[in-house]
């Protein structure tokens, strides 16, 4: 059965302290139409391409990740995206 | 990472660093980057998946034991109750090994261990044969010196091979059991231990 690697992601950033210390939602996908950002950043996870292992099951994926913040809020947008990118690197603190 | 049926997360890497942009509709600030994330999918080979479509993963490597010759093992514990009647339901020891095989045994060993209530005295040998059929014999029948197999105490026990006498088509795709020459009385918690070693030969 082939795994949705977008699901799995948006799990592990939901799951993420970091990314919960921000109050910042994670969508698969788009970002929802009333995504309201007085309610804290928001991180969107897209599956981009990538390639399948021709012998074992793994697939080797391109995820696109956008965090998303208010007008000028450019360093809370960054926070949530580098909440995203510690927890992708396997940092928890 | 491990998200249980999903798949599990082996590796993720930033390949492209976020990069500040600026929604053109909303004016909502963004930062977009790129990481490549590897995932084991969850349906990893399990021994009774097919290789193709004629045999499992377990037919394939036994089948490439078969072929290599390769001594196996196999330990096996028995129960008191087991060991009571072994007689009207002989043990499985080595499972059958497919059609077109026999199986030989090269060596075992077993061990008794004495529970607190003893066995009742009576004249039960043990031995291991072909599909728990006591004429179709693989070892020496054993308890030492005449006296009952479940009658004994914490001992190593060594089971003698015997000269193989069984047929071909006695053997053939037949399990090995351990088998007493009668059941046992109603008493006694000991339990008794086989270590076995053998191959697999196709005929």
């Amino acid at each position: 059965v082939s795994v949705d690697v977008t699901k799995i992601v948006v799990a592990w950033l939901t799951q993420s302290s970091l990314v919960q210390a921000l109050n910042a939602s994670v969508h698969g996908g788009t970002l929802p139409e009333s995504y309201d950002p007085a309610n804290g950043p928001a991180l969107v996870v897209t599956l981009a391409g990538g390639s399948s292992h021709t012998l074992i099951p793994e697939q080797d994926t391109r995820v696109q990740i956008r965090a998303w913040s208010g007008v000028n809020k450019f360093l809370t947008a960054r926070a949530a995206y580098n909440a995203a990118r510690d927890t992708m690197h396997q940092r928890t603190t | 990472v491990s998200f249980g049926s999903d798949g599990r997360v082996l590796s993720s890497l930033e390949t492209v660093i976020g990069q500040d942009l600026i929604d053109f509709d909303s004016g909502w600030t963004t930062v977009l980057g790129f990481f490549t994330v590897k995932v084991l999918e969850a349906s990893v080979p399990s021994l009774t998946d097919y290789v193709d479509n004629s045999q499992t993963v377990k037919q394939y490597v036994d089948s490439q034991l078969v072929s290599a010759g390769t001594v196996k093992t196999l330990h096996v514990s028995l129960t008191a109750s087991q060991l009571k009647s072994l007689n009207s339901s002989p043990v499985e020891i080595i499972p059958a090994p497919g059609a077109g095989r026999i199986l030989n045994v090269i060596a075992a060993v077993g061990k008794f261990t004495t529970g607190v209530e003893a066995f009742d005295q009576n004249n039960s040998d043990a031995v291991l044969a072909y599909a728990g059929d006591p004429t179709n014999p693989i070892s020496l029948e054993f308890g030492p010196d005449g006296t009952a197999l479940v009658d004994q105490l914490s001992v190593f026990e060594p089971i003698n091979i015997a000269i193989n006498t069984v047929g071909v088509s006695n053997m053939a795709n037949q399990n090995v059991s351990l088998v007493a020459t009668s059941d046992a009385g109603p008493h006694g918690d000991g339990t008794f231990e086989v270590w076995i070693w053998y191959t697999v030969t196709s005929l």
